[in-house]
């Protein structure tokens, strides 16, 4: 029997973030050419990371890093196909190492800023850093943003005051009674 | 800069209350560091040594924690970050040894010494890599032993987890070299400290015939080592394993 995968329907309503897209992207293209030693006007946001940039795994965790302390959120560390697998069973998004049909098609949903051609039959997991451009990370920020948006929307759960985001740590604390609310990881917020 | 100065740095010393932990504090100190002196148990002996630092001109913080645990290894690394702004230098210095023979040695006692030995450098270097990525530098030492190239009786678990951990130096040195982290250990002979005590009291004379330079090392000796692969006068060295025991390993 295949795993539970859901529907590839959208993800609900969320508030939108403080910050906007145009000024996340700008940070996100100075944390890529920290990360990469380059010039950041050579930074193209579409181009392939590991392709066209020559990232390597070590400087997608340290531009992680970056962007988790310029934002204040929290970075998934699996990608995509492994974050659905490890939650809704393995097998029906990567078999032998290829990703599914089905992979493909929650690629495609979720990742859309990647070019439709990329996602080709027979592409394989450990060809899934290729895909990761720019504005793979400025997506992701805006979707951690929106999440964190939505926290601070809700009233503390331990006194009903509001709540507020920490300039220094992935974390709110309530006005009120100074409870600590930290961020869940992006593993667990994203799909 | 001045050759193998630290003006500037922040460093976390481990395992920093007393022996050879204290003097590279004490070293790193001197040269200009800024030193967070970590302890498990001896709270008073880890004050002196923060205090001794201070006595230098130096900022120190003396933090409790257990190098195998890795919440406490969190808040250590945290807190030296708060207080001092950042860990430019780590120095992987807390160890635990058990002299017993390996039929008698129970696998409870193998693990105490694995996780302080082993797991607890490692726990540190993961939790500090993150900041050093941060300021584009860092170098991590990692006190090692002679033991870990040469046979000892009793020691099958210390020589296990510094073997371990020369290994773990010398991958992580190739992993974080693009990043200009560097990763080096110091691999100290027969030195005079309280670790030491009973084995040079028992067999000083045949120890010595095995030691070219014919004397046990000093503690400062090993921490001036460590200032040199800490400092910039090291700055094309990495994952290194650096002997500082007398031509005891030659």
């Amino acid at each position: 029997m295949e795993p539970d995968v859901p529907d590839l329907a959208p993800e609900p309503a969320v508030p939108p973030a403080a910050v906007s897209e145009t000024e996340v992207r700008r940070k996100v293209v100075a944390a890529v050419a920290q990360a990469l030693d380059l010039d950041p006007s050579t930074v193209v946001p579409d181009a392939s990371l590991e392709e066209e940039l020559g990232a390597e795994s070590l400087d997608f965790l340290d531009l992680a890093f970056m962007l988790e302390r310029e934002f204040q959120v929290r970075l998934p560390r699996l990608n995509l196909l492994q974050r659905a697998e490890e939650r809704y069973g393995a097998g029906s998004l990567i078999q032998d190492g290829q990703v599914t049909e089905r992979g493909l098609a929650l690629l495609a949903e979720r990742m859309p800023e990647v070019a439709p051609e990329r996602l080709r039959p027979g592409l394989r997991v450990s060809e899934l850093g290729r895909l990761v451009t720019a504005e793979t990370f400025v997506r992701v920020v805006m979707e951690l943003l929106a999440h964190k948006a939505g926290m601070l929307a809700s009233p503390c759960a331990a006194c009903g005051g509001p709540l507020a985001a920490s300039a220094v740590a992935p974390e709110l604390a309530c006005s009120a009674c100074g409870a600590a609310v930290p961020l869940p990881a992006g593993d667990e917020v994203l799909l | 800069m001045t050759s193998g100065t630290l003006e500037g740095r922040a460093a976390l010393v481990t395992g920093a209350s007393r022996g050879i932990g204290r003097a590279i504090a004490l070293e790193l100190a001197r040269h200009g560091a800024a030193v967070a002196v970590s302890y498990r148990e001896r709270r008073e002996a880890a004050e002196e040594t923060a205090a001794g630092i201070e006595a230098l001109g130096g900022r120190s913080l003396a933090c409790q924690a257990d190098v195998s645990r890795e919440e406490d290894v969190a808040r250590l690394v945290e807190r030296t970050v708060r207080e001092l702004g950042a860990v430019d230098v780590l120095v992987c210095n807390a160890a635990v040894v058990l002299s017993r023979l390996a039929p008698l040695q129970t696998v409870e006692e193998w693990r105490s010494v694995l996780d302080v030995d082993l797991m607890g450098p490692f726990l540190c270097i993961r939790e500090a890599i993150p900041h050093m990525l941060a300021r584009r530098r860092g170098s991590i030492i990692c006190v090692s032993s002679i033991v870990a190239q040469r046979g000892s009786t009793g020691l099958a678990s210390y020589a296990a987890a510094k073997g371990g951990l020369e290994a773990m130096v010398r991958a992580l040195a190739v992993e974080l070299a693009k990043k200009r982290i560097r990763v080096n250990a110091v691999a100290p002979g027969v030195i005079q400290t309280e670790m030491t005590a009973e084995l040079r009291h028992l067999s000083s004379e045949e120890i010595l015939k095995h030691i070219p330079l014919g004397r046990f090392g000093e503690p400062e000796e090993v921490a001036r080592a460590v200032r040199f692969l800490a400092s910039d006068d090291a700055s094309y060295i990495t994952g290194e394993t650096l002997g500082v025991h007398g031509g005891l390993g030659s």
